[in-house]
C-alpha cells in the first residue's frame, strides 16, 4: 500500500477510471485512500473530520477525472484537493471558535502508537517520538505542512511545491528551517 | 476488498535527504517519518470511500457515516428548504417591523394612503454580520461578481453557516496567498 503505484500501470488504471470504470476508481482509492486520510488525520487529529474530508476529496476527484489528463501530476492534484478541503473546514471551524489546529498537543493522546518493544531502549524511544511531536506541533503551520507532506504522504519536494504552488526553492529553504528547528528542540546538533 | 492493516506503514520516504546533509541528519529524518507516519487507518476506509464517490458520480451525495457517529449530513434539498425558510421569517419579520412603525389612523370617514418609501422598507433589520455585508456590498457590482464568482463556485458552500462561507470567500480575495489555496486548478 505504501509504494507508489506502477507508473505506466497506474495511468492506464487512471485513464479507464476517467472513463467510468469503477473497478480501476476501487484500485485508485485503494492505492490512496490510506494516504489522503493519513495526511488529513496528522493535521486536524480528528478521524471523523479525517473521513469526512477524505470522502469529499474523493468526491471531488471521480467527478473530475473524466477531464483528467494524466501528466505525471495525479498526486499533486489529489493531495491539493484535499488539502484545500482541510483548510477550508478548519477555517470555517475557527469562525466558530473551535481551533482545530491548537488541539494537536491536547488530542495528541488519541494517536495510536506502534508498539515499542519494551526496555530502556523501547521507553527511550518512546520518549523521544512524543517529544518530536510536540516539537513539531511547535512548528508553524506552513512548515508542519511540508513535513506531513514529506513524510506522511509521501511526496517528493518537487510534488509538494506543486501542491502548495510555491517555488521548490521555497519549499526546500522552508523544510530546511523546520528541520534545523526540529534538531535544536530535541538537542540533536549537540556534540556527545 | 478493504484488508488493509490496522496499523500500517505510511511512510514511503521515496525521496531522501540532498547530499549535503550528514549520516546523522538521515537517521533523524527516518525518525521523523516514523513518528509522523504513525497514523491509523479506520477500518472500511477504502469500502466507504468508494461508496460515497460512487454515489456521487451516480448523482447522490450523500456521504458515507463514519462507523459509531451519527450522519450530521443534510440533503441538499433540505438544505434549500432551511435557507427559503429563513429568507421567509425575515421578509415576514422585517413587513411587520414595518406595519408597527407605519403612522395608524382611526378616522373612518377619511381613507388615508399610506406608501411605502422603498428606502425604509430596506431598513428593516437583517442579521448579517458585517463582513458579511462586505461581501454582499462587493457583489452589488456587476464587475466584482464576475471576480468573486470563481471563488464561490470552487467552494463547497452548504449554507449551514451562510455567514462563515461568505467570510470565507472575503478571506480568500483580500490574502492573495489564501486565494492560490482555495482555487483548485483544473487538470
Amino acid at each position: 500500500m505504501t509504494t507508489e503505484p506502477d507508473t505506466s500501470g497506474f495511468q492506464d488504471i487512471l485513464r479507464r477510471a476517467g472513463a467510468g470504470d469503477e473497478l480501476a476508481w476501487q484500485q485508485v482509492v485503494e492505492a490512496y485512500g490510506s494516504r489522503v486520510y493519513a495526511l488529513l488525520f496528522s493535521r486536524c487529529r480528528n478521524a471523523e473530520l479525517a473521513e469526512e474530508l477524505t470522502q469529499s476529496t474523493f468526491c471531488t476527484v471521480v467527478t473530475k477525472l473524466g477531464a483528467y489528463d494524466e501528466q505525471g501530476k495525479f498526486e499533486p492534484w489529489l493531495f491539493r484537493i484535499a488539502m484545500n478541503r482541510l483548510r477550508d473546514e478548519m477555517r470555517r471551524r475557527g469562525r466558530h471558535a473551535v481551533n482545530v489546529a491548537n488541539d494537536t498537543l491536547s488530542t495528541m493522546e488519541t494517536t495510536p502508537r506502534v508498539e515499542s518493544a519494551g526496555g530502556n531502549g523501547g521507553q527511550e524511544q518512546l520518549e523521544l517520538s512524543q517529544a518530536l511531536r510536540e516539537a513539531v506541533a511547535s512548528l508553524q503551520e506552513s512548515d508542519q505542512e511540508i513535513l506531513h507532506l514529506r513524510h506522511v504522504s509521501g511526496l517528493s519536494f518537487k510534488q509538494i511545491a506543486e501542491v502548495l504552488q510555491q517555488p521548490l526553492g521555497t519549499v526546500l529553504a522552508r523544510h530546511f528551517r523546520a528541520f534545523k528547528r526540529l534538531k535544536e528542540m530535541l538537542g540533536v546538533d549537540e556534540d556527545d | 476488498m478493504d484488508q488493509q492493516p490496522p496499523q500500517p506503514e505510511m511512510n514511503p520516504s521515496r525521496e531522501p535527504l540532498g547530499e549535503d546533509f550528514t549520516e546523522r541528519d538521515r537517521q533523524f529524518d527516518q525518525l521523523i517519518g516514523r513518528t509522523l507516519g504513525e497514523v491509523a487507518i479506520p477500518p472500511g476506509l477504502t469500502d466507504r470511500v468508494v461508496a460515497a464517490s460512487l454515489e456521487e458520480l451516480h448523482g447522490n451525495a450523500a456521504p458515507i457515516p463514519f462507523p459509531g457517529e451519527r450522519s450530521r449530513s443534510r440533503s441538499v434539498a433540505a438544505q434549500w428548504l432551511a435557507m427559503a425558510a429563513c429568507v421567509g421569517l425575515l421578509v415576514a419579520g422585517g413587513w411587520l417591523v414595518t406595519q408597527s412603525t407605519a403612522p395608524r389612523t382611526t378616522a373612518p370617514t377619511e381613507r388615508v394612503v399610506a406608501v411605502l418609501d422603498p428606502v425604509m422598507a430596506d431598513d428593516a433589520p437583517v442579521p448579517i454580520s458585517p463582513a458579511a455585508e462586505l461581501v454582499l456590498l462587493e457583489t452589488s457590482r456587476p464587475a466584482a461578481f464576475e471576480e468573486l464568482s470563481p471563488y464561490v463556485a470552487t467552494r463547497d458552500l452548504r449554507f449551514d453557516d451562510l455567514s462563515g462561507d461568505l467570510v470565507a470567500v472575503l478571506d480568500a480575495i483580500q490574502n492573495p496567498v489564501m486565494g492560490t489555496y482555495d482555487l483548485e486548478f483544473t487538470p
